[in-house]
C-alpha cells in the first residue's frame, strides 16, 4: 500500500495543472459550503433571537383558551392572575413582564390603519424587550409621558406621523364596546424585526387598560427573558426546559418556549439547510466530475506504466487501487484546502460579521437587520472534508476501473 | 525437464470473422542459464511467443511447464502471482515509473512481491543498482538519466527478484550502438556469473552476436535452434 500511496502521491504532484484546477474547483465547492452553512446559522440565530427581543420574547405564558383563539386577539380569554405568575417566575429567577394585546385601528385623523396593539410595562418591559432601545427618534414610555405611544417608524412613515404628533387610537373594549381616545406619538422604533417596524404600536399598560374598560392587573400575556445561550439549538433546549420545569409551577397556563414561538420560521430553516445542501451536491458534482477527466487523463497517459505493473505481477484490483488512490489524494488536497479556506471565510464572518444593512429591504419579512455573524461548527467542516473526499472515492472509481480492465499486453504495447 | 517447457503451443487470435494463427505448435525447451535470442522478421510470432513465455498471455492450446509446475490451467491470478515471483522483464522504451527514484524503481518488483523485509530489499536493491554500475544515483529520477543509464535500471529492476527467467524484447532498439553493446555485455556478464536466463526478441546482429543459442520463427513455427 505504501509504494501505491507513494506512486498515487507523486502522480498528483508531477500533474501540477490538472491537480491545482481540480482541487481548486473542490476548494471552491467546500469553502462555499462552509461560509452558506454558517451564514445561515448566523441568519437564524440572528432572527430567532431579534423574535424573542423585538416580538415574541423567550417564553410566552397564556391561557390555552387564548391561543386557541389567537387569530381573534381575545381579550376575555385573558390571564387569570397575572401578578401571581410573575411571583412565580421570580421566585425562579426569570425576569417576566406583562403585555396586553389587543386589536386596535390607529388614525392619523385621515387615515385609519389596522393594528395589534401591546400594552406594555414601560419599566420591566425593556428587561425582557429590547424595543425601548431601538428608538429612531423621540423617547420610550414612562410617567413623564403620559397618554403617549410608541410607534414602529414605517407605520408612521405610513400615516405621515412624527414624534410629537397625535394619533387617535380605537379598539373594542373588554365589554365590547368600541372605545377611542388621542395620544401623543413619544417615540418611533427602528427594530431589526419589520414587523415591529411596520405595525408595532405600544402603549402603556395602564392606558391600554383605560382604553379597554379592563380592571388593574388585566393582561393577555406574560413575556419571559432567559439568559443568551451560546447556539440556536441550545436557545431553543434552554427554552424547552424551563417551560417544561415551570408547568407544575403555573397550572392551567400554556408556556410557549421560543422553539414553538418560532416554529414557522424554524420550518422555514430546515429548507434553507436542504437548499444549502444541494448548492454543494451540484459543486461537488462538478469537482467530481472533474476528478473523472483527471484520472482518466492520467490512466489514458500512463498506460504503458500500468502495463509494467501489470507484467511486474501487480493485479487489476492494485492498478485499481493505484488510481483510486490518486483521485483520493487529489480529494484529501481540494478537501483540506476547501476546510482551510472555508475555515478562514468563517472565522472572519464569526469574528467581524458582514454588514446586511445594505440588502434590509431584500430581506422582506425576515427579522433581519444589522451585522450578521457566522456560527463557527466543526461539524460542518467535518461533514464538508468527509464529504468532499467520498466524492473524489466515488469519481475515482470510473477511471480506475476502466485502468485495471486494461490487457498487460495491449498496454506494452499502446505507443 | 528443462526450466521452461513448451509443447504444441498454439495462439491464435480472431479479428472479426478472421482468424490470425500468431503461433502454430512451438515446441521450446530453454534451460536455466541460457542467453538466448529469438529472432525473425516482423509478424513471426516473436512478441507473442515472448508474451507467453512471460504469462502475460495464455496459449490457445498447447502445455507450458514452467519449473516443473504446468502452467496451462492457471488463471489470471495465479500467471500474475507466477510473474510476480519467477519472470521479469526488460523492454525496449525502458518503461521506468517517472515518479519514482532509480531505487524505488529497482525495489519496486519487491514491493509488488511483498516476500522481503524492508532491510533486505533496500541491500538486494543496492547490490544490483551496484551491479548495473549506477552506484550514486540512487537518488535520480529516470528524467535525470540517459537512455543507457534507463535501461541499466530497468536491468536492476529486472534481476533485482532473482527470476527464473528474463526476458527482454527488443532491449538495445533505442541506444546507440555503444550504448547498446554495454547492455548487452552487462546482461552477459550477469549471465555468467549469476546463471540468469534471459531470453531476447531482437533484429539486432549485436545481441544475436552475442547469443548462446540463436531460435528462428516464421510464421508463428519454429524453424531453427542454433546452439553456438
Amino acid at each position: 500500500m505504501g509504494t501505491l500511496w507513494k506512486i498515487a502521491f507523486r502522480n498528483t504532484i508531477r500533474h501540477k495543472r490538472r491537480t491545482i484546477i481540480t482541487a481548486v474547483v473542490m476548494m471552491a465547492g467546500i469553502s462555499i459550503f462552509i461560509v452558506f452553512d454558517s451564514m445561515l446559522a448566523g441568519m437564524d440565530r440572528m432572527a430567532v433571537d431579534n423574535m424573542s427581543d423585538y416580538s415574541l420574547s423567550s417564553l410566552k405564558l397564556r391561557t390555552p383558551a387564548y391561543v386557541d383563539d389567537i387569530s381573534a386577539t381575545p381579550l376575555d380569554k385573558s390571564l387569570p392572575d397575572p401578578s401571581g405568575a410573575l411571583a412565580a417566575l421570580a421566585a425562579k429567577g426569570i425576569t417576566g413582564t406583562p403585555r396586553l394585546r389587543f386589536v386596535a385601528s390607529v388614525s392619523n385623523y385621515k387615515d385609519v390603519f389596522p393594528v395589534i396593539a401591546d400594552g406594555v410595562d414601560p419599566a420591566s418591559d425593556p428587561k425582557v424587550f429590547k424595543v425601548s432601545s431601538a428608538l429612531a427618534s423621540g423617547s420610550w414610555l414612562g410617567p413623564e409621558t403620559p397618554k403617549a405611544v410608541v410607534m414602529g417608524a414605517v407605520l408612521a412613515q405610513e400615516l405621515g406621523l412624527k414624534v410629537g404628533d397625535s394619533v387617535l387610537v380605537s379598539a373594542q373594549t373588554v365589554d365590547d364596546v368600541t372605545n377611542a381616545d388621542e395620544y401623543l406619538v413619544a417615540g418611533l422604533v427602528q427594530t431589526p424585526d419589520p414587523t415591529v417596524n411596520e405595525g408595532g404600536l405600544f402603549m402603556a399598560i395602564d392606558e391600554a387598560r383605560s382604553l379597554l374598560s379592563a380592571p388593574a392587573g388585566f393582561a393577555t400575556e406574560i413575556d419571559a427573558a432567559l439568559p443568551r445561550a451560546g447556539s440556536l439549538n441550545a436557545a431553543i433546549a434552554q427554552g424547552d426546559r424551563t417551560a417544561a420545569s415551570l408547568k407544575t409551577l403555573l397550572p392551567g397556563l400554556r408556556l410557549d418556549p421560543i422553539g414553538y414561538l418560532a416554529q414557522g420560521y424554524l420550518s422555514v430553516r430546515e429548507t434553507k439547510s436542504k437548499y444549502s445542501f444541494v448548492l454543494i451536491l451540484i459543486v461537488l458534482f462538478i469537482a467530481g466530475v472533474g476528478i473523472v477527466n483527471t484520472i482518466l487523463m492520467s490512466v489514458y497517459s500512463r498506460i504503458r506504466e500500468i502495463g509494467v505493473l501489470r507484467a511486474y505481477g501487480m493485479t487489476p484490483r492494485e492498478i485499481s487501487r493505484l488510481f483510486t488512490l490518486e483521485g483520493l489524494a487529489l480529494g484529501l488536497f481540494g478537501s483540506v484546502l476547501g476546510v482551510v479556506l472555508g475555515a478562514l471565510f468563517d472565522l472572519y464572518m464569526v469574528v467581524k460579521g458582514i454588514s446586511i444593512e445594505a440588502f434590509s429591504s431584500a430581506m422582506g419579512s425576515l427579522p433581519l437587520g444589522g451585522v450578521i455573524y457566522g456560527v463557527w461548527n466543526p461539524g460542518t467542516m467535518a461533514f464538508g472534508f468527509l464529504f468532499g473526499l467520498i466524492v473524489a472515492l466515488v469519481a475515482s472509481r470510473i477511471p480506475a476501473r476502466q485502468a485495471a480492465k486494461l490487457e498487460p499486453t495491449s498496454a506494452l504495447r499502446f505507443q | 525437464m528443462a526450466a521452461l517447457h513448451l509443447e504444441k503451443v498454439t495462439k491464435v487470435y480472431r479479428k472479426g470473422d478472421n482468424e490470425v494463427r500468431a503461433l502454430d505448435g512451438v515446441d521450446l525447451d530453454i534451460e536455466a542459464g541460457e542467453f538466448l535470442t529469438v529472432v525473425g522478421p516482423s509478424g513471426s510470432g516473436k512478441t507473442t511467443l515472448l508474451n507467453i513465455l512471460g504469462c502475460l498471455d495464455s496459449p490457445t492450446e498447447g502445455r507450458m511447464v514452467y519449473d516443473g509446475k504446468e502452467l496451462r490451467a492457471l488463471g489470471e491470478r495465479s500467471l500474475s502471482a507466477y510473474r510476480r515471483e519467477r519472470i521479469s522483464f526488460v523492454f525496449q522504451s525502458y518503461n521506468l515509473i517517472p515518479v519514482l527514484t532509480v531505487r524505488e524503481n529497482v525495489e519496486l518488483p519487491l514491493l509488488i512481491e511483498r516476500a522481503l523485509a524492508d532491510g533486505e530489499i533496500r541491500a538486494r536493491s543496492s547490490e544490483m543498482i551496484a551491479a548495473v554500475g549506477l552506484a550514486g544515483k540512487e537518488d535520480r529520477y529516470p528524467r535525470e538519466l540517459s537512455g543507457g543509464q534507463e535501461q541499466r535500471v530497468a536491468i536492476a529492476r529486472a534481476l533485482v527478484k532473482r527470476p527464473l527467467v528474463v526476458l527482454a524484447d527488443e532491449p538495445s532498439a533505442n541506444l546507440d550502438s555503444r550504448t547498446a553493446e554495454e547492455v548487452v555485455e552487462l546482461m552477459r556478464s550477469i549471465n555468467a556469473e549469476r546463471g540468469t536466463t534471459f531470453v531476447f526478441s531482437t533484429h539486432d546482429r549485436l545481441v544475436m552476436e552475442h547469443a548462446r543459442r540463436i531460435v528462428t520463427i516464421r510464421d508463428g513455427r519454429v524453424t531453427g535452434d542454433e546452439r553456438k
